[in-house]
């Protein structure tokens, strides 16, 4: 993973980053947020081949605004994107296609194709970019990638295999299938290794990271060498009077039995 | 901070971000920079344990150094799992850090006082204790032992839960002790005993390498039981001539590997059931023989209700409905007879099944050569009619003699990790007593009192308050003290705004044990921090009989108590004065409790050399025969027991000691303490150190005699009225029933307001009510948040686009959810399904508390809902 | 608070610069690979001072890019911080 300048200035340090690093749960806080490095931008549902795209789009923000979800954002300084194009992240918020597509409809320009129904998106293609560390090869019942699939049984299908080592488990591999993959990235999103082992496409092709508290039992020298940590100074959290106003304002703000 | 400590941390940080970038670090390297933390993996501790989670009970294996978890891998070693674990287990050691962990017990005050409307407060444990004995006396003396209740759990470790039962039966003299596993498999417990007078699967997992088919009925073993699945895949994998059914209500992640899958209208398995039972008659494939030898054809009444209030429609005019469990013996033709209208095309229309599709799953049953192996959960156990789908399973496997077999069973899965070693094993239920006795049988009263050292009588033979009565009470006024150990009621009852409401609102008081602000929590009156699985001793006892020890890894935070510590000071505020004087019991029926009271045993108590003024805790569990049993202990090997500390003995150990006697010699024999510390589990009964894989069938079970074959020497409900209601009762000596029991319509069903069936469950990434694995990242980020899944069609005729929020509602209350019409889920037009885990979507205050009769469980998995817009 | 940093140098330049980098008192040399690539760990009290720190790496000679990788506070230092993180949702 390449980590450049901007994780520095605009990741690692950004204010929600600082706030978990500061519970002490330093260790596996940084697996679900600790700046990734350059994630490639994916473009809206619809968009055309880059040159044309970036052409065609005038950068006025209404797919972002159209977006009910916070997955478009307008590329800032320092993302690997024109600066004020629409892209998102998939592993910060994935695409979670929306049946009308209101990101097309709101296109004013042609940057964004109409009439492209969301199953036939190409936002990108997932790819499983690491086995050695997705969870599913090596024999657990994972597959979160695969039950997290919109297009679940076809864009990602399970391929089983027996594992030879116990005599009596299989495997249950995830496989895309790329001619139904959207790129939605809800996959690459849910993956719950600290660096996700599926992603989508193009893009470098990184390593994954295993979870850093686990190993594989039957691996002593297991080549994850990092291993699960608990808060440094958990006694001290669980003490602290943060944690206890933590608990009484859930207390307090918990709105019983009221009907939605 | 320490030099060593800062270059500890230095090197850390550089390995993680070595590793991050892809650089490798060598062993070499790690050798030359000589860094605390490579040298440190030899100083690891590692130790055996269990998963916290599902009833599938695999191990796990933990490292601990200076007091925390450094590492944590699936145990190589477990016969089980063999090192391999699902998602959730993989994340177990994290479930125990979630920055809101309770730490300090939690009291509602006004102006520094308890005060029902009061805001919660900290508070020590001693006023924790104080306000809440007080409580407890105040409605104990008021109304007596029936107006205070225990609600406990399939989560208790063994320990836990015995010592709950004995202070609430043998010390207040209360049976109002009953847990969530009542919601879970107590359908499978009923039919367990029914059919063959002992609770729990004749077989083990180690039937699915055996088998050549597997048949998962109203289960999805896929995502629930993951790694049991995996090894059935690879079962079929490896031998193509395995064929794999999978029969719901809705497409689940089982058809992946199913050979054939059936989706029927919910509640018609009793029908297809009773179709294959008639299809085996008819084409010859009884296994005469085996049913002559081993079996009795029996029935009961058909009019039983619905477990709902008396003054429900639906109860009208079911008459047995106070007798649901009786049963007597039939003959063969006509068992025969009442099969009879279950053709083909009866089963079909109304299952809405193809009828080859019928015919296809009846041969697999019917092949005499071919090895059956029959998987349920809650699909059967949450059904109005749960009991009867449970033996109707037996009455298949009976007919063709497909049990107890290596690699042929009809095998009962749970889904909490000690359903079967605690709640059932322990008898943590409102009318059970250890190793499957019961409070009504006066010979298993006085064993109890005998083991337990009690004056006769001590023991109260009338039933309990089962958990939905229990609710129900609540909200009458008549219980009136309701403590929660070990789980999350106010989440996971049915109907669950009326009881909420009457938590918050009645003349009661509401204590919590809990680790995490639950929903349980936020109603009750007192919450109690509490120690979680690995800052304990403890065991727990998985589907497959297999009884797992493991010891306290870590401390707990702050001052969090192990919930056996939380009982064992509690029953230090009791004196013997207080609880075994006269006690009146209104309702009480029983021989020798003529005059429906409980009588003063007092004076056999002095008798026995016991004080009045000595506390519940000093005769219960600190006993001089407890207290022999010494703290530190070799068998430790250096673990810490917190619990041992504060009490100056090995109570973990001093309690199994004495559990250990009701076992022994009835079919229930468990190992001694010092033995399961050193195995990966036994599956009981363990008879002269051996466990057993198949119970009833000669070679394997030790309590079968040579030259029987089969023996189902279990002895509840063996003497039964023979061919009718009122014939004379007959001893039916090891002997399994075959029950015939006709299809019944649902509780509720859709209707032209509320349109859609509502089925509930769970997903792999969560786990029961969400209470540990929301508070891991990792799995709240693969699913933040429950949905409700609907058929496209659905939908669309409601002008509701995919992942739209809508409002659904039922009779009894709505949630607001966003809607998928694609996904793992698939369910069929008219149905929608929503997980429970996700406490933001309450989904129990839509779902009906109609319960089997005979069971008391209640039907999660039908209900009638209506689904629009937000 | 530690910081793990990415050095990023040419292959040609990567003994210079992990020397130079050796040499000041607050940080360490910990792994380095072909590409030119070394894992770093600064020390120093609290965050500007770790930001600025990294800066001054970055202006070494021939060191092509400095970046912040990851962070730990010690002991005491999370005391000062409010223990709060966001929603377990």
């Amino acid at each position: 993973m390449k980590v450049g300048r901007r994780d520095f200035l605009t990741g690692a340090l950004r204010p929600r980053n600082l706030a978990l690093a500061c519970t002490g749960a330093v260790v596996w806080s940084h697996g679900v947020d600790e700046a990734r490095g350059a994630a490639f931008s994916l473009r809206p549902p619809g968009a055309r081949e880059e040159t044309d795209f970036l052409a065609a789009c005038i950068k006025c923000g209404q797919c972002v605004e159209a977006c009910p979800f916070d997955t478009l954002a307008l590329a800032e300084a320092g993302d690997e994107a024109a600066i004020g194009v629409p892209r998102f992240d998939a592993r910060e918020e994935p695409c979670h296609m929306c049946e009308d597509v209101p990101c097309i409809v709101s296109c004013p320009t042609d940057a964004l194709e109409k009439d492209v129904a969301i199953e036939d998106a190409e936002m990108g293609l997932a790819v499983l970019s690491d086995q050695e560390t997705c969870l599913a090869f090596q024999g657990l019942r994972c597959e979160v990638c695969y039950r997290a699939c919109p297009m679940i049984g076809k864009a990602i299908t399970l391929e089983f295999r027996p594992q030879e080592r116990t005599g009596k488990h299989a495997f249950f591999l995830p496989v895309v299938n790329s001619e139904h993959c959207t790129g939605c990235g809800m996959c690459e999103h849910s993956c719950i290794l600290e660096e996700a082992a599926i992603r989508v496409l193009p893009k470098d092709l990184t390593k994954g990271k295993l979870g850093e508290h686990y190993r594989f039992g039957w691996k002593e020298e297991a080549h994850i060498s990092r291993d699960f940590t608990a808060p440094e100074s958990a006694p001290d959290v669980f003490d602290s009077e943060a944690n206890m106003n933590k608990v009484l304002q859930e207390m307090e703000d918990w709105s019983g039995i009221e009907d939605p | 901070m320490s030099q060593t400590r800062r270059d500890f941390m230095k090197a850390s940080v550089a390995a993680s971000v070595a590793g991050t970038i892809g650089i490798s670090v060598p062993k070499a390297a790690m050798a030359a920079k000589g860094k605390d933390e490579w040298k440190g993996q030899k100083d690891w501790k590692w130790d055996k344990s269990v998963c916290r989670f599902c009833g599938v009970g695999c191990g796990i294996m933990m490292a601990t150094h200076e007091g925390r978890i450094v590492s944590v891998k699936g145990d190589p070693e477990s016969p089980v799992n063999r090192g391999l674990n699902c998602i959730k287990g993989y994340f177990n050691a994290k479930i125990m850090y979630g920055d809101d962990r309770l730490t300090q017990p939690l009291l509602r005050k006004k102006n520094g006082r308890f005060d029902k409307q009061g805001k919660f407060e900290p508070v020590s444990w001693d006023e924790a204790f104080d306000v809440m004995a007080a409580k407890f006396k105040e409605y104990y003396n008021e109304s007596g032992p029936g107006a205070v209740s225990i609600f406990g759990s399939g989560q208790y470790t063994i320990d836990e839960g015995y010592a709950a039962a004995k202070f609430m039966k043998a010390g207040v003299r209360s049976n109002n002790i009953d847990p969530n596993a009542r919601h879970c498999m107590a359908s499978a417990v009923a039919a367990f005993i029914q059919t063959f007078g002992i609770d729990e699967p004749p077989g083990c997992y180690d039937d699915i390498e055996l088998t050549d088919t597997v048949v998962s009925w109203g289960a999805n073993m896929a995502e629930c039981h993951p790694v049991l699945w995996s090894r059935v895949t690879d079962r079929k994998l490896t031998h193509p001539e395995m064929k794999v059914v999978n029969l719901s209500t809705y497409r689940n992640r089982c058809s992946d590997l199913a050979d054939l899958e059936m989706i029927f209208e919910p509640q018609t398995d009793l029908a297809i059931q009773n179709f294959i039972a008639r299809y085996m008659i008819e084409k010859g494939k009884v296994n005469q023989s085996f049913v002559d030898k081993h079996c009795i054809f029996t029935t009961g009444p058909e009019d039983i209700g619905y477990g709902l209030m008396g003054d429900h429609p639906r109860e009208q005019g079911q008459k047995m409905r106070g007798k649901a469990g009786a049963h007597w013996s039939i003959s063969f033709e006509e068992f025969k007879k009442k099969l009879d209208p279950y053709t083909v095309e009866y089963a079909s229309k109304l299952s809405g099944v193809p009828k080859e599709k019928l015919i296809e799953l009846a041969e697999l049953y019917a092949d005499p050569k071919r090895k059956v192996l029959s998987f349920w959960t809650m699909g059967f156990n949450q059904h109005t009619r749960g009991t009867w789908v449970n033996e109707q399973i037996y009455m298949i496997h009976l007919l063709g003699g497909k049990i107890s077999m290596p690699g042929s069973g009809a095998f009962s899965l749970t889904g909490q990790p000690s359903a079967c070693g605690t709640a059932r094993e322990v008898g943590t239920f409102a009318h059970r007593l250890p190793s499957d006795m019961v409070v009504f049988n006066p010979g298993h009263r006085k064993k109890s009192e005998k083991l337990w050292n009690l004056p006769a009588k001590t023991l109260n033979p009338k039933v309990g308050t089962h958990a939905v009565k229990m609710m129900r009470s609540l909200r009458a006024g008549d219980v009136k003290f309701f403590w929660a150990q070990v789980t999350n009621p106010f989440q996971d009852f049915a109907n669950a705004n009326e009881w909420i409401k009457a938590a918050r609102e009645g003349d009661n008081f509401i204590v919590v044990s809990d680790c995490y602000p639950t929903v349980s929590a936020k109603v009750a009156d007192l919450v109690l921090p509490v120690a979680m699985i690995y800052e304990k001793w403890g065991a727990y006892g998985n589907a497959e009989r297999r009884t797992q020890h493991w010891r306290q890894q870590v401390k707990a935070p702050g001052e969090a108590k192990g919930d056996l510590w939380q009982t064992l000071e509690f029953s230090k505020r009791f004196t013997l004065a207080e609880v075994w004087k006269e006690q009146p019991l209104p309702g009480l029926k029983a021989p020798g409790f003529e005059d429906g009271k409980l009588p003063d045993v007092l004076a056999e108590a002095k008798a026995m050399g016991y004080r009045p003024d000595q506390t519940l805790y000093e005769v219960l569990f600190a006993r001089p025969e407890h207290k022999k049993v010494a703290w530190p202990d070799p068998i430790a090997d250096g673990h810490p027991n917190d619990i041992a500390e504060d009490f100056g003995f090995f109570v973990h150990k001093a309690l199994w000691n004495e559990y250990q006697q009701f076992g022994l010699g009835n079919g229930h024999d468990l190992a001694d303490f010092d033995t399961y510390h050193r195995v990966r589990g036994l599956r009981w009964p363990v008879v002269n150190g051996r466990e057993t894989q198949w119970r009833y069938k000669e070679g394997y079970d030790p309590y079968v005699k040579p030259g029987e074959d089969f023996s189902f020497y279990g002895k509840a409900l063996k003497k039964i009225p023979s061919g009718g209601p009122k014939g004379e009762k007959k001893g039916l000596p090891n002997k399994a029933k075959i029950f015939f029991r006709p299809y019944a319509e649902p509780a509720e069903m859709p209707d032209n307001e509320y349109d859609l069936w509502l089925c509930t469950g769970r997903v792999l990434e969560h786990w029961h009510s969400g209470t540990m694995t929301k508070r891991v990242a990792e799995l709240n980020r693969a699913v933040p948040y429950a949905v409700c899944y609907m058929h496209p069609d659905d939908a669309k005729e409601r002008g509701i686009k995919r992942n739209e929020e809508i409002l659904l509602e039922s009779r009894r209350g709505k949630v607001r959810v966003r809607v998928v019409t694609q996904g793992r889920n698939e369910v069929p037009k008219g149905m929608v399904f929503v997980p429970w885990f996700d406490e933001n979507v309450l989904i129990n205050k839509l779902t009906l508390d109609a319960t089997c009769p005979i069971s008391k469980e209640t039907d999660y998995k039908k209900c009638a809902v209506k689904a629009v817009k937000a | 608070m530690i910081s793990g940093v990415v050095v990023a140098s040419r292959p040609e330049n990567l003994q210079v610069v992990s020397d130079a980098v050796d040499a000041l008192p607050w940080a360490e040399v910990h792994y380095s690979d072909s590409a030119g690539r070394l894992v770093v760990t600064v020390e120093a009290d609290g965050i500007d001072a770790s930001i600025e720190r990294v800066e001054s790496l970055q202006r070494l000679p021939d060191v092509l890019s400095a970046s912040l990788a990851e962070y730990r506070f010690e002991e005491g230092e999370m005391q000062s911080h409010p223990s709060s993180k966001s929603e377990p949702n």
